[in-house]
C-alpha cells in the first residue's frame, strides 16, 4: 500500500501548468532590478554621508603660485589660519599628498608628471564644531598675511553633490516602488488564473468544509516558494552584476562610493522580502476574489 | 423534537436568473431517509446544492442543524458543511490524489492528523470495497469504483447528513439497490439520508418517504412517515 502524506500532496495542483512554471521567472527580473536599485539608494547614502562626515568642518586654503621663500609664505598662512578663534588646526598638504589627490581624477602617470610642476600649496583646515571661523572669516585672515590666497569651502560643491546623491536615492526608490508593484501585479494575475483554473477543485474544498483561509493558504505556500525562487536568483543575477561593476570600474572612478556590510545585508533580504510580498499578495487575491464566490 | 432541515416557503435562484425553486416548505427529521425525485430539470440537484450550502435562499429561510442559514457570513459555513457529507452525480474526485487522498481529504480539512485516521480510512475503503485500490488514482478506476470513493469521501467523517445526487445513475438496478441499502445502513446508524432520483422504480422498491419535485416546485400528497431512527421520535415525518 502507497501513503501518501497530506504534507506532500496538496489538494490544489498548483504549480503544473505554464503560467505556473513560468511566474518564478517573471519575478527574477523585478528582483533583478529592486536589488541593484536598493543597491543604488544605499550605496549613494553610504556615499553622501562618507562625504558629509569627512568633509564637515574642513575648509581648503589655497596659497597663489608666488615666488620667493615658500616655506615663509605657508608659516605665515598657516600661523594667521591658527591664530582665529574657531580653527581647531591649519595644516600645509605635502606635495606627496596633492599628487596622491589628483591620481584618482588623472590617473598615476599624468599625476606624477604634474608633480614635477610647481604643485599649488595647499592648507587642510579643521573648524571647530560651533566655532565662530567660517570661510568668509578665514578669507579675511589669511590675504591679510598672503595677499592672493582663497578659500575653498566643502560645503559650497557638497550640496549639488549630496543633491545628486538624494536625486539617485529618490530614482532608487521609484524603480524599486515600480519593481515592487510588478511583482505585486505579476502575483495577482497569476493567482487569479490559477484560482480560476482550479475553481472545481476550490468549490470542491468549500463544499467539504474548507474555510476561505486554508484555500488561501495553499496559493500563498505556492506563492511563497515562487517568489522566494524569483528573489533569490533576482539577487545572484544583481550581485554578479554589481561584482562585475565593481571589477570594471575599480576603485579609480568613484573612490567613496561602495557597499559597507550592512547594505550587503540589507540586499540579502530581497528573497525573503520577496517570498513575503508574494505570500500576502496571493492571500489577499485569494480571500478578495472568494468573497464574491457564492 | 427539532427538525434536521426546516425549509419555510424558500426560493433559490443562481445569481440574476429566475427561481429554480420556489415556495418550498419542507420539515426533515434527523435520522429520517427521504428520496427526492422528479424528472431532469424539476430542481433536485438545486435543491441538494441549497441544502449543502452551496448556495443560499433567495428568499425564504433553511434552518439547518438547528440554526438558520439564510443569512450566515461566509465564515459560519464551513463548520455546518463539515457536518454533511456529499456524494455529487459526477463524483468530483481530485484527479491527481490517490483513492486514499481524497477519502482523507475531509478529515484533513476538519484539522485530524493523518495518524489520527489513517486505521480508520483503511478500514472505510475496505467496506466500500477498495482495499487493494488505496494507491490508485481516479482515473485508473472503473465508475462502479468511483462511485464507492466517492460515497467513502462523503461518511468518512461520520456526517451529520449524507446526501447523494443521482447515485444510481450510472449503475444498472441491482448494483442502485445495493447501494441504496449502503445508505440505509448509515441511516440506522443515525444519519439522516437524503437521495435525489430521477428513477420512480427505485424509489418504489424501497419504503421511504419521497419529495417530490416539479418545476423547481414540491408537488404531490403528504410524503409517508419516515423510519425511526435511533435518535428520531417515532413516526416522524416530513410535511410538504
Amino acid at each position: 500500500m502507497r501513503w501518501t502524506s497530506p504534507q506532500r500532496v496538496e489538494a490544489v495542483p498548483l504549480g503544473r501548468t505554464t503560467v505556473d512554471r513560468l511566474a518564478p521567472w517573471i519575478i527574477v527580473p523585478m528582483a533583478y532590478l529592486a536589488t541593484l536599485a536598493l543597491a543604488a539608494s544605499l550605496a549613494a547614502a553610504d556615499a553622501a554621508g562618507a562625504w558629509q562626515a569627512a568633509l564637515d568642518g574642513r575648509v581648503t586654503v589655497q596659497l597663489p603660485l608666488a615666488g620667493g621663500d615658500r616655506g615663509a609664505v605657508v608659516d605665515a598662512a598657516v600661523a594667521a589660519l591658527e591664530a582665529l578663534p574657531g580653527v581647531r588646526a591649519a595644516r600645509a598638504l605635502t606635495a606627496e599628498e596633492v599628487t596622491r589627490l589628483l591620481e584618482p581624477w588623472l590617473g598615476p602617470e599624468e599625476a606624477a608628471a604634474l608633480a614635477e610642476l610647481p604643485p599649488p600649496t595647499l592648507i587642510d583646515v579643521t573648524l571647530e564644531a560651533g566655532g565662530a571661523a567660517d570661510a568668509a572669516v578665514l578669507e579675511v585672515a589669511v590675504a591679510e598675511a598672503v595677499p592672493g590666497a582663497t578659500v575653498a569651502e566643502h560645503a559650497s560643491w557638497l550640496t549639488p553633490v549630496r543633491d545628486l546623491a538624494a536625486t539617485v536615492r529618490l530614482v532608487a526608490w521609484l524603480v524599486l516602488g515600480l519593481a515592487t508593484g510588478a511583482a505585486a501585479a505579476t502575483v495577482v494575475a497569476v493567482t487569479s488564473a490559477e484560482l480560476t483554473m482550479h475553481r472545481g477543485v476550490v468549490e470542491l474544498l468549500h463544499a467539504l468544509g474548507a474555510t476561505d483561509g486554508y484555500v488561501a493558504g495553499l496559493f500563498q505556500r505556492h506563492a511563497l516558494v515562487m517568489g522566494a525562487f524569483g528573489g533569490a536568483v533576482g539577487l545572484a543575477l544583481a550581485v554578479a552584476t554589481l561584482v562585475a561593476l565593481g571589477w570594471a570600474t575599480g576603485d579609480a572612478a568613484l573612490p567613496e562610493v561602495g557597499l559597507g556590510v550592512p547594505a550587503w545585508l540589507a540586499l540579502a533580504l530581497v528573497p525573503p522580502a520577496a517570498a513575503g510580498l508574494a505570500m500576502l499578495t496571493a492571500r489577499l487575491t485569494v480571500l478578495k476574489v472568494l468573497a464574491r464566490w457564492p | 423534537m427539532q427538525p434536521l432541515i426546516q425549509l419555510d416557503r424558500v426560493g433559490m435562484r443562481y445569481g440574476a436568473g429566475p427561481e429554480v425553486l420556489s415556495d418550498l416548505t419542507v420539515s426533515i427529521p434527523a435520522g429520517s431517509f427521504h428520496f427526492v425525485k422528479g424528472p431532469s430539470g424539476a430542481g433536485k440537484s438545486s435543491l441538494l446544492r441549497l441544502l449543502h450550502l452551496a448556495y443560499r435562499p433567495a428568499r425564504g429561510s433553511l434552518t439547518l442543524f438547528g440554526r438558520d442559514v439564510s443569512a450566515l457570513g461566509r465564515r459560519a459555513l464551513p463548520p455546518l458543511r463539515r457536518r454533511i457529507g456529499m456524494v455529487f452525480q459526477d463524483f468530483r474526485l481530485i484527479g491527481h490524489l490517490s483513492a486514499l487522498d481524497n477519502v482523507t481529504l475531509p478529515l484533513r480539512l476538519a484539522g485530524f492528523r493523518d495518524d489520527q485516521y489513517r486505521g480508520h480510512v483503511v478500514e472505510l475503503l475496505r467496506w466500500v470495497g477498495l482495499g487493494d485500490r488505496i494507491g490508485a488514482r481516479p482515473a485508473e478506476l472503473s465508475g462502479g469504483e468511483q462511485q464507492r470513493l466517492a460515497i467513502a469521501r462523503a461518511v468518512v467523517t461520520k456526517p451529520d447528513l449524507l446526501m447523494a445526487d443521482e447515485p444510481t445513475g450510472n449503475v444498472d438496478d441491482q448494483a442502485g439497490a445495493r447501494l441504496i441499502r449502503l445508505f440505509e445502513e448509515l441511516n440506522r446508524h443515525g444519519t439522516t439520508v437524503i437521495v435525489a432520483t430521477h428513477s420512480g422504480a427505485l424509489v418504489e422498491r424501497f419504503d421511504h418517504p419521497v419529495l417530490e419535485l416539479l418545476d423547481g416546485r414540491l408537488v404531490g400528497a403528504p410524503v409517508p412517515a419516515a423510519p425511526a431512527a435511533p435518535d428520531a421520535d417515532s413516526g416522524a415525518g416530513a410535511a410538504a
